[in-house]
């Protein structure tokens, strides 16, 4: 095709239907331009509403989206040359020879094709509806932006709210110094935090402060009681530490006693036995020196009535009752070792009084005297109700632990007061140890059978705790006065052993 | 690609396809549209069916076709007891001394062929007119014997008195090109009828072309140019008589069980070239397609029952597809 056929054709033939794929496309593209620009517009303008002064860097943004979402459904409705020559041809009567010049030289009937071209007619569009909403969706955006804004109205902080996230910090922290309060705890305390700063802190934050604040509390309530039970187990082990001491100590002094009685008895003669034996054992007294009757004679003291012994007595038997019975509740070594100590002090007495003065040496110098018997240990049974100056009348009978005549009084310079009963007291000579006393008896079944529970433990120590001795039969008389033998169910240190068995002898 | 037609060429085809079209309407009288398409089916190489009441003139139109075309001619009367051998030949046994079978050629070895009454004959009767009318040959005991060229076939087929015929079948009728409706005439048309012919006859025709005429008008009518938004649109003009197809119209949808063929296609293109030969363009417009489509597609599409009941006929559902399908293709 020469060049001038070629600008014949661009001038005469394809720049009509160019002028109607144009005119076609315009219309076409606009509609297809109304959905895209309102949707872009719509969302500047609420941008702008939201993000005030953000918006304007947020618009170009919907704007090329909206631009692209244009462009693509323009393509796709957009009008090609054939279609617009196809409407060309229709609108100049050609029948179909200018869509034949469109495709291929027509030759000599070129002269028809560019008549036909001449009368080629724009196709009427309609314009108006797109235009028009394309304008609309102008000055929407234009309005959108323009219109001042209200001020930014801030949202009042809620006091009560903030009141309330505020204690449960403070107990968060509180709680924190404590033990660790957990991810979760920490997290919700910030959210609430930042609700409140925000103003946004509705009904259902008050509830999860509440459930927050309960939790706070039941953490601290545990952790309260936690501490409480330490405290208390410290308090019941330093307790237990203590009272391990005293019981160690208590244990070494009566053990140094027991050695010193030990040293004493081997000193001692047969006699002491054989006092005891006589005289009644387990029936010795105990008696403070103030309680006593100074009226009682040397004469007199040889105990020839009970009811003496029991006048002069009942000073005494309170006292000794009273502490008796602090004996006996203490239950423990220091009263053990008091007796002990009381009975190293007799020991030593009689000791003196045999050795030293002979059986003539009575004394009236109004210090107490008990009887020889080891086992007349008083339990504190006895009610005594008067008061240190004799006047009142010693109940010299025990409870059912306690033998009664054990009321041993002693006058001034008198003997030994077997009390209790009216039988006169009687006197023998040296006492003698009974070979069987300390015989070996079996223990019976169901205690024990070791070496710490054999039966004359418990018999040299009365006073022990858990000690049952049996009432002697004799109250107030002055029969023989074998005590029961006792026994406790404690057993005896591992210590003792040797101690016992020299004191016992090997059996 | 052939160059287009000139316009000297055109004008000369269609001033014979006008002494053609001048010379049917002397013998039928005031149908201009039956000769015009009967016209086109001719320049278009296509089969012609006539369908309409008797005593319109279909018969004489196809003889006077065969005189102006002077072009051999055989009339076939379709009959109940007509055999295919009847109408494409048989060997039959002659000769003296040594005889041998020769074969007999049938009376379809014609350029026109007159098929009357069609409908009357047996579907095998009817189906041995298939093989000539797409292939243009005959074959008989296994030997192929070409058709002479060209090839018509006219057929005339009576719309009432059913009683006793055989209704053509799909493919058949998928073989013409045409099916025209004769329409009755009008007293004017019956005055002038009884006053220009003696008891009818038809007035002496003389050919006005010749078989080698014909074969350059043929030669021209298929260097028509068909345009590409042309052929487009028929692509989906035909495609819209399917029911199945998502953007056929409702008529379709509704009346039709079973759209054109790509035959159609074929014929409407074809069909379309020689009308605006005879109209005197080079090339085929939309017009030429719209005004061709209901002769092409009315006995194409297979009605459904809906349409019987409620009495509509293939050429409203044509018309309504025409409305339906735009000439520019929507975006």
């Amino acid at each position: 095709m020469a060049v001038s056929e070629e600008r014949r054709f661009q001038a005469l033939v394809l720049a009509p239907v160019r002028r109607v794929q144009r005119r076609l496309n315009a219309v076409a593209w606009a509609e297809a331009g109304i959905a895209p620009m309102w949707a872009a517009v719509t969302a500047c303008v609420v941008a702008r509403l939201l993000l005030r002064d953000t918006a304007l860097w947020a618009a170009p943004v919907f704007l090329l989206a909206g631009g692209l979402w244009w462009g693509l459904r323009a393509r796709h409705r957009g009008v090609s040359l054939d279609q617009a020559a196809v409407l060309a041809d229709r609108s100049a009567n050609a029948g179909g020879l200018l869509l034949t010049r469109l495709e291929r030289p027509v030759g000599d009937w070129e002269l028809s094709v560019n008549q036909y071209a001449r009368a080629v007619k724009p196709p009427e569009v309609r314009w108006r509806r797109p235009v028009g909403a394309l304008l609309g969706a102008l000055l929407f955006l234009v309005v959108g932006f323009l219109l001042p804004l209200p001020a930014l109205s801030v949202r009042p902080i809620n006091a009560a709210a903030a009141a309330k996230v505020a204690a449960v910090q403070a107990k968060a922290e509180a709680l924190a110094k404590e033990e660790p309060l957990g991810t979760p705890m920490e997290e919700e305390l910030r959210r609430l935090a930042e609700e409140v700063a925000e103003g946004r802190f509705d009904a259902a934050d008050w509830e999860a402060a509440d459930g927050l604040d309960k939790r706070l509390s039941e953490r601290a309530s545990e952790a309260a009681a936690e501490l409480a039970g330490a405290a208390e187990a410290a308090r019941e082990l330093e307790e237990a530490l203590g009272a391990a001491g005293d019981a160690e100590r208590a244990a070494r002094e009566r053990e140094a006693l027991e050695q010193a009685l030990m040293a004493l008895n081997g000193k001692g003669t047969a006699g002491e036995n054989g006092q005891g034996g006589k005289n009644g054992e387990g029936q010795q007294g105990e008696q403070n020196g103030e309680g006593q009757q100074g009226e009682q004679s040397g004469a007199s003291s040889n105990g020839s009535t009970g009811k003496e012994g029991q006048a002069g007595q009942e000073g005494q038997q309170g006292s000794q009752g009273s502490r008796s019975t602090a004996s006996a509740r203490a239950g423990g070594n220091l009263d053990q070792i008091s007796d002990l100590r009381r009975t190293l002090e007799r020991r030593q007495q009689q000791l003196e009084d045999r050795f030293g003065q002979g059986r003539s040496g009575q004394q009236a110098n109004g210090r107490r005297q008990s009887g020889s018997g080891r086992q007349g240990q008083r339990q504190g049974q006895g009610q005594g109700q008067g008061q240190g100056e004799g006047e009142g009348q010693g109940e010299g009978e025990g409870g059912e632990n306690s033998h009664a005549s054990r009321g041993v009084r002693e006058g001034e310079g008198a003997g030994t007061s077997r009390g209790g009963g009216s039988n006169p007291l009687m006197f023998g000579g040296e006492a003698e140890m009974d070979p069987n006393r300390l015989k070996f008896q079996p223990l019976p079944e169901g205690q024990g059978g070791e070496a710490s529970e054999l039966w004359g433990l418990k018999a040299a120590d009365p006073q022990r705790e858990g000690v049952t001795v049996t009432p002697s039969a004799a109250r107030g008389q002055g029969t023989q006065g074998d005590a029961t033998p006792g026994y406790s169910t404690e057993p005896l240190l591992p210590r003792n052993r040797d101690l016992v068995k020299r004191y016992f002898g090997d059996e | 690609m052939s160059e287009l037609l000139s316009p000297a060429e055109v004008q000369a085809a269609a001033e014979v396809a006008a002494q053609l079209k001048k010379g049917l309407n002397q013998v039928l009288l005031d149908q201009e549209g039956v000769v015009e398409q009967v016209v086109v089916a001719v320049l278009a190489r296509g089969h012609v069916l006539l369908e309409g009441l008797p005593g319109l003139g279909k018969t004489e139109l196809c003889k006077a076709l065969a005189r102006l075309l002077a072009l051999p001619f055989r009339r076939i009367q379709f009959t109940p007891d007509l055999l295919p051998g009847d109408i494409t030949g048989t060997y039959v046994l002659e000769g003296e001394g040594r005889r041998e079978f020769t074969f007999r050629e049938g009376p379809l070895f014609a350029s026109v062929v007159l098929a009357d009454e069609i409908n009357r004959s047996s579907p095998k009767t009817q189906s041995a007119l298939l093989e000539a009318m797409q292939e243009r040959s005959v074959t008989v005991l296994g030997q192929t014997r070409a058709l002479p060229d060209p090839f018509f076939v006219l057929a005339t087929q009576n719309p009432i008195e059913l009683e006793g015929t055989y209704p053509l079948p799909e493919a058949q009728l998928d073989r013409f090109l045409f099916r025209v409706l004769v329409p009755p005439v009008g007293a004017k048309t019956l005055s002038t009828l009884l006053t220009t012919r003696v008891r009818g006859a038809s007035p002496a025709l003389s050919p006005v072309l010749d078989a080698e005429s014909l074969g350059r008008l043929f030669a021209a009518t298929d260097r028509v140019h068909l345009p590409g938004p042309v052929a487009d649109f028929i692509g989906r003009l035909v495609e819209a008589t399917d029911s199945r197809q998502a953007h056929a119209p409702d008529a379709v949808r509704r009346f039709v069980r079973y759209g054109a063929s790509p035959r159609a296609a074929l014929g409407l293109a074809a069909a379309g070239r020689a009308l605006a030969l005879l109209r005197g363009k080079p090339n085929v417009g939309f017009d030429e397609i719209l005004a061709v489509a209901p002769a092409v597609l009315n006995h194409r599409l297979v009605l459904a029952y809906e349409a019987s009941l409620e009495k509509v006929s293939s050429s409203e559902v044509i018309r309504a597809l025409i409305q339906a399908v735009p000439e520019v293709p929507r975006a």
